[in-house]
């Protein structure tokens, strides 16, 4: 509470600022500049680099231990570079604008098909083990590296005796009472999940009856919440939000770790594949020659070890953790169930906004 | 406290009225400006150019077909509002206690609202989740203490958004409240009194009025803070309390369609820029941005 009296008088020194105080400031605003032109060359420093980039937190921890650091060690004159989080907006604009800071990227779901491959390196003839790879999940440019899980998880302490069987069990509020939990993502695999809780076989899942899948989620919406994060999914199984869940069975893996009175139904889970792409511009070499190390037979079955996802590498099965196999999706594959995501590609505008539209109303 | 207050005299001018043009400090600017036109203006040109041309402007044709759209403006401006009116709501009282009350206090109260800046805004977010869900902590007391039979729904809808934002924001409308009441001549109101005016009638008369230019300003920072908004309506909301910056996100991250999330961009912020004019209208945009200081 200081009136204006009581402001100190200005010291002389200020108020005799010369040019030389001008030249100074001027020299400053050189060396940002410089500093900043500094920035773009060590962009161009990569000739023995390698930039891979995946979704961070655990996974890309296990990725490290399984991969990178291994990796790291077998080429010491290679010099491994981790950057976090995966973007396709931001590949994209890497491309687009001939800047390309990153050589290998993890992608999910619908990225890197059809008009995709305009940002994307192809994968032919760079030598990866595609013979030995399951083929649903070897493309032009997108090849898997590893396969993950949209599962049912339930509380087994609100859910008494045989819990739900299928998606079916899991749309039924009669037989098994309590709030459910879905993704709110329009690939995120929740239209293919309603429509096989309404009978769909999974073969005739696409194109996808968007009628019947939403007059599907219609019956279970006011007992549904929509989760945006992985992290939100578990939160809501661990706080008993919900009783039952579409969840990664990654997060049902760790939930249990901690005690959690939480069960997986492995019946039709949603397979996704975990994909390697090459942004168009980047270090294919490198970057090839890092993907061929993952998706080697020895290799692929190693991020067994530190997390509960499986191999595309359909030699590493026998290979995988021992502790880990059960709760492996690679040890349910003949009760799995995969997406057409070519399709799913080719119509992302259409699926996305008839979700949102769906999904925002009341 | 008052009685400590030197009365200030007219013959002193204020240190802000002195033409700046004069200092050679001016110079400073100019790192500022370069930061802006490279990093701001630049950037905000070519969203504005993408947004036409990429592939047209029918990107903007979104808001005319897609209701999804059109009605998420309506739920961004509307939440908007409700933060800034909240905000207000305890602002004010907890500004006027700052500026009342002793030194001490003002200062632990001043870093009481300063708090939600050292944590991150995720894991507010997230405590909020811990309180505000049907299993949360306020919802289990009051079920456990038999005062509610069902769960409460505090979150997944606007109540929830309004809170997250609304504790997210609020240091943005105390500190130029509190500030504009700072700048209130001590003694006016004690004469308002010495005149035979009740507290109540010198309050609504002479500090008021002139604590609204601080008011105003809070009010146009939080409400046009709040149209950004993304992390707390994408967790305490539901799907139907979609924001616009929600909606470029999908655009961008998920359908890497950079047009259409451009033109939702700049449709949010010109809308924006529209407000602070209206909002000129009322009160100048110096007093906006300096809460109203001489």
């Amino acid at each position: 509470m200081t009136s204006y009296e009581a402001l100190p008088p200005i010291p002389p020194p200020l108020q005799n600022i010369s040019r030389r105080s001008l030249l100074k400031a001027a020299g400053l605003a050189g060396a940002t500049a410089l500093s900043l032109s500094g920035c773009a060359a060590l962009g161009t420093q990569r000739e023995n680099a390698v930039v891979f980039v995946s979704d961070g937190g655990e996974y890309q921890a296990a990725q490290r231990k399984a991969w990178l650091t291994p990796f790291q060690q077998q080429n010491p004159d290679l010099r491994l570079v981790e950057d976090v989080p995966k973007n396709y907006a931001k590949l994209k604009a890497m491309v687009t604008s001939g800047n390309v800071q990153w050589d290998l990227m993890t992608a999910t779901g619908d990225f890197g098909y059809g008009s995709d491959r305009a940002v994307l390196q192809d994968w032919t003839d760079l030598g990866l083990p595609t013979n030995q790879l399951f083929p649903q999940y070897v493309h032009d440019s997108v090849v898997g590296h590893t396969i993950f899980s949209n599962v049912i998880a339930y509380r087994t302490d609100r859910i008494k005796g045989p819990g739900p069987q299928s998606w079916a069990d899991f749309f039924d509020l009669d037989k098994f009472p309590g709030k459910r939990a879905l993704r709110n993502l329009s690939n995120g695999a929740v239209l293919e999940i309603a429509l096989i809780a309404d009978g769909v076989a999974p073969e005739d899942l696409y194109p996808i009856d968007f009628k019947r899948a939403f007059a599907k989620l219609d019956t279970i919406r006011k007992q549904t919440i929509f989760w945006t994060t992985g992290a939100q999914s578990a939160q809501l199984l661990a706080d008993g939000e919900v009783s039952m869940a579409q969840v990664w069975n990654g997060r049902v893996y760790n939930l249990q770790k901690t005690g959690a009175p939480i069960d997986i139904q492995w019946n039709q889970h949603f397979i996704q594949a975990d994909t390697l792409v090459i942004p168009r511009g980047a270090n294919v070499e490198y970057a090839a020659k890092l993907a061929k190390y993952m998706l080697s037979a020895e290799n692929n079955a190693k991020l067994s070890q530190y997390i509960p996802y499986g191999p595309t590498n359909q030699e590493s099965l026998a290979l995988v953790d021992k502790k880990m196999k059960e709760h492996l999706p690679t040890s349910h594959l003949d009760i799995g169930i995969n997406p057409n995501n070519e399709w799913l590609n080719a119509n992302r505008a259409d699926v996305s906004s008839r979700w949102q539209k769906w999904v925002t109303s009341a | 406290m008052i009685e400590e207050m030197t009365p200030p005299t007219k013959t002193l001018p204020a240190p802000s009225r002195r033409s700046p043009s004069r200092s050679p400090w001016t110079a400073l600017i100019w790192p500022g400006l370069v930061f802006m036109a490279l990093l701001f203006i630049l950037p905000f040109i070519q969203t504005a150019v993408r947004a036409l041309t990429d592939p047209g402007p029918q990107n903007f044709a979104i808001f005319f077909t897609d209701p999804v759209y059109s009605r998420s403006l309506i739920t961004t401006f509307v939440t908007a509002l409700f933060v800034a009116v909240v905000a207000l709501a305890i602002a004010y009282p907890y500004a006027y206690i700052m500026y009342a009350a002793p030194k001490a206090m003002t200062a632990v109260m001043m870093v009481l609202v300063l708090l939600p800046f050292f944590t991150s805004l995720l894991v507010r977010t997230y405590a909020w989740t811990v309180w505000l869900q049907e299993t949360g902590i306020i919802n289990s007391a009051l079920l456990n203490l038999g005062v509610i039979e069902e769960p409460l729904q505090l979150m997944r809808n606007t109540l929830g958004v309004t809170i997250g934002m609304t504790h997210a924001l609020l240091p943005f409308m105390v500190f130029p409240i509190y500030s504009s009441m700072l700048r209130i001549q001590p003694d006016l109101v004690p004469a308002a009194r010495t005149l035979g005016a009740t507290p109540a009638l010198a309050f609504r008369t002479v500090f008021l009025p002139l604590s609204l230019p601080g008011v105003m300003s809070g009010f146009l920072i939080v409400f046009v803070m709040s149209l950004g908004y993304y992390v707390t309506p994408a967790l305490l909301g539901s799907p139907r309390d979609s924001m616009m910056s929600e909606l470029v996100v999908n655009q961008i991250e998920q359908q890497i369609q950079f047009g259409t999330g451009s033109a939702i961009g700049i449709v949010l912020l010109v809308l924006t820029l529209a407000i602070l004019f209206a909002g000129t209208r009322i009160i100048s945009f110096k007093d906006i941005v300096t809460g109203g200081r001489p």
